[in-house]
C-alpha cells in the first residue's frame, strides 16, 4: 500500500483485502474483516490527528515505562 | 455456598479453626452445584487441590508455620500456566499443546502462601474481547442475572468470585479484561501497574499492554493476595506490601477528581448515579478533564489488533477455521494493518501517560466508570451509548481503554446497590501508588458505598 492507510478509500481498502488472499481473507470472511479494517482506519484517523495537534516529535517510542 | 473471604478462611485454617481440607471439599461442591449454570469453569483439579489441602493440614497439625493464605481456595483464568495442565487460553488451537512444565509466576507466589487451586476459568479466546462469549466452551453467564454477560476477557474469573465459588481468582488485562468483569459482576477487581507483576507464564494477547491481576470479594483480600503476589515484578521494582498500611491510608484525606468528558459519554443513568455517589462519598472534585482519552483509545485499539495479529499470524494463515469467528475476524484486519499505524500508536503513548501525569499532580485519586452500562445480555450485539447505535463488543471497554494504555493502577469497586445490577467504578492512581487506589477503596468499603453482594440463587431465577 503506497497510500498511507489512513488515507485509503473504500477502493483503496478493498483492493488491500484483494491483495492479502494468502492470508485466507476470502469469503466468508472478507466483509466482516473489510468493516474491521474500517473501524481500525477510523481509529488511526483519530491517533494521526492527535498526534499532529500535540506537535509529535516523530520519535520511535522506546520501551514503555508508565 | 459460605463466601467466606480469604483472610476469614486464613485465619481459620492456621489456628485450626478449620481443616485445609473440609475448605476445599465445600468449595468443590458449590463448584460441581453452581457451574452449570455459570460456565465459569472450564477444568476442576480436584484430585490436586485435595491432595495439597492435605499436606497442608498435616503441616498444620505438625505445628509448621504457614503462609498467610492457607487453605484459601482460587482459581485462575486458563491462560495462566499450571503444572502438568496444557494452557488453552480460551482456544482449541492450543488444547493439544504440551502440558506447562511450571506454574505460572503468580500462580506459584499463591500456592507459595498457602492458597489452594482448585481450578481453570473460561475467558474469551486469546484474551480478545470483553463478553466471554467463547464460540468453544461456551458463555459465561453473570451470575446476577443468568441470562447476561460476566463481561470479559476475565469472565470466569469474574463469575466465579461474585458466585462464592473462590473468593480469589487470577485475570489478566490489557485493555479492560479484569475492570470490565470485575464491574458486570460486582466484585473488586486490581490491575496493577504495567510491570508491578510478573507475567512469567502467562500466555499473551499483546506484550506492550498485558497486565496480571486479581479479583476478590473484599479490598482486604484484594490487598493481602497483590502483596502475596509481588516481588520478581517484571519491571524490576522493589515490591510495596500494602495491606499493613491500608487502614491508616484510607483515613488519609486523598485528593480525588472525576473525569468527565470521555469517561462519562453515553453513560447510562443508573452508572452515572452510582458514580456521583462514590465521588461524594470522597468529596471528589468534579469537571477534571483527561485530554487526549479518546485518541489514548484508539491507539490501544490499534496497538491491540497489530500485535495480536502479528502474535498469531501463522495459525490464522494456516488453520483460520480454528478460531472463535469473532476474534479471527479481526486478526486478519490486524494482519493487514501496516506497521505505520503502530508506531503512530507507540508514539501516542508517552504524549498521553505526560497529560496523566499532570493530572496526578493535582489528584491522588481519579474516578470513572469501568463500564458504560450494566451487564448485556448474552447475544446482544448492539447498544444505545449517547443516542447512537454501538456495538457491545468493543464498546464496553471505552472507559477502561484509554487507561491500561498508560499502564496505571486501578482499583474496579461494586457500588453498594443490592438488588440491581452491578455497577463498577474505576479507581485510578498514578503509577506504581497501588496503596492509594486501594485505601480509597477500603474508605468507600467501610463507609458502605460499594460493597460486592450475593447473586441471588439460580433456582430463583427466571
Amino acid at each position: 500500500m503506497t497510500t498511507p492507510f489512513v488515507d485509503l478509500d473504500e477502493t483503496g481498502l478493498r483492493e488491500g483485502l484483494e491483495q492479502t488472499t494468502r492470508l485466507a481473507v476470502a469469503p466468508p470472511y472478507r466483509a466482516q474483516v473489510a468493516e474491521n479494517l474500517r473501524v481500525l482506519q477510523r481509529h488511526a484517523r483519530i491517533v494521526a490527528a492527535a498526534l499532529r495537534t500535540a506537535g509529535d516529535p516523530g520519535a520511535v517510542a522506546g520501551p514503555f515505562e508508565p | 455456598m459460605s463466601r467466606s473471604d480469604a483472610v476469614t478462611i486464613a485465619t481459620d485454617v492456621a489456628c485450626g479453626r478449620r481443616r485445609a481440607e473440609a475448605v476445599i471439599e465445600e468449595t468443590l461442591a458449590d463448584v460441581a452445584r453452581a457451574n452449570p449454570a455459570l460456565n465459569a469453569f472450564t477444568a476442576v483439579l480436584a484430585d490436586e487441590a485435595r491432595s495439597q489441602a492435605r499436606r497442608l493440614d498435616v503441616r498444620i497439625a505438625a505445628g509448621d508455620t504457614v503462609g498467610p493464605l492457607a487453605g484459601v481456595p482460587f482459581a485462575a483464568k486458563n491462560l495462566f500456566d499450571v503444572q502438568g495442565v496444557t494452557t488453552i487460553a480460551g482456544s482449541i488451537i492450543l488444547k493439544d499443546a504440551a502440558p506447562a512444565a511450571r506454574d505460572a509466576a503468580m500462580v506459584a507466589r499463591l500456592r507459595a502462601a498457602g492458597a489452594i487451586l482448585v481450578g481453570l476459568l473460561n475467558m474469551d479466546e486469546f484474551a480478545y474481547g470483553f463478553v466471554t462469549e467463547n464460540a468453544h466452551y461456551g458463555p459465561t453467564h453473570n451470575p446476577h442475572d443468568l441470562a447476561c454477560i460476566a463481561g470479559g476477557s476475565s469472565g470466569g474469573s469474574a463469575a466465579a468470585v461474585a458466585a462464592g465459588l473462590t473468593p480469589l481468582a487470577l485475570g489478566s488485562d490489557t485493555n479492560g479484561s479484569i475492570r470490565v468483569p470485575a464491574g458486570l459482576c460486582g466484585i473488586f477487581g486490581l490491575k496493577p501497574t504495567f510491570g508491578r507483576l510478573s507475567r512469567e507464564g502467562v500466555f499473551p494477547f499483546v506484550d506492550s499492554l498485558d497486565h496480571a491481576g486479581v479479583f476478590a470479594r473484599t479490598v482486604r483480600d484484594l490487598a493481602l493476595a497483590y502483596d502475596v503476589m509481588q516481588g520478581d515484578g517484571d519491571s524490576g521494582r522493589a515490591a510495596d506490601t500494602v495491606s499493613a498500611k491500608l487502614i491508616s491510608l484510607s483515613e488519609r484525606r486523598l485528593r480525588v477528581g472525576v473525569l468527565e468528558g470521555w469517561f462519562q459519554q453515553g453513560a447510562f443513568p443508573e452508572v452515572r448515579e452510582s458514580l456521583d455517589r462514590v465521588a461524594g462519598a470522597l468529596a471528589a472534585a468534579r469537571g477534571v478533564e483527561l485530554p487526549g482519552a479518546e485518541a489514548a483509545r484508539s491507539a490501544a485499539f490499534c496497538l491491540t489488533t497489530y500485535e495480536g495479529a502479528r502474535l498469531h499470524r501463522a495459525d490464522v494463515e494456516a488453520r483460520p477455521q480454528d478460531f472463535d469467528p469473532a476474534v479471527r475476524d479481526r486478526l486478519l484486519a490486524g494482519l493487514l494493518l501496516p506497521d505505520e499505524v503502530a508506531v503512530a500508536a507507540r508514539r501516542y503513548r508517552p504524549l498521553f501517560r505526560d497529560e496523566a501525569r499532570a493530572v496526578f499532580e493535582r489528584f491522588d485519586i481519579l474516578l470513572a466508570p469501568a463500564t458504560p452500562c450494566t451487564a448485556p445480555r448474552i447475544g446482544q450485539a448492539t447498544m444505545t451509548l449517547a443516542g447512537e447505535v454501538v456495538t457491545v463488543r468493543p464498546n464496553l471497554g471505552a472507559y477502561t481503554q484509554p487507561l491500561s494504555f498508560i499502564g496505571v493502577p486501578i482499583v474496579t469497586a461494586p457500588v453498594n446497590r443490592p438488588g440491581l445490577m452491578p455497577v463498577g467504578i474505576q479507581i485510578i492512581a498514578a503509577p506504581w501508588r497501588e496503596d492509594l487506589a486501594l485505601a480509597a477503596a477500603l474508605r468507600l468499603e467501610n463507609l458502605g458505598v460499594v460493597a460486592a453482594h450475593a447473586p441471588p440463587a439460580a433456582a430463583d431465577q427466571p
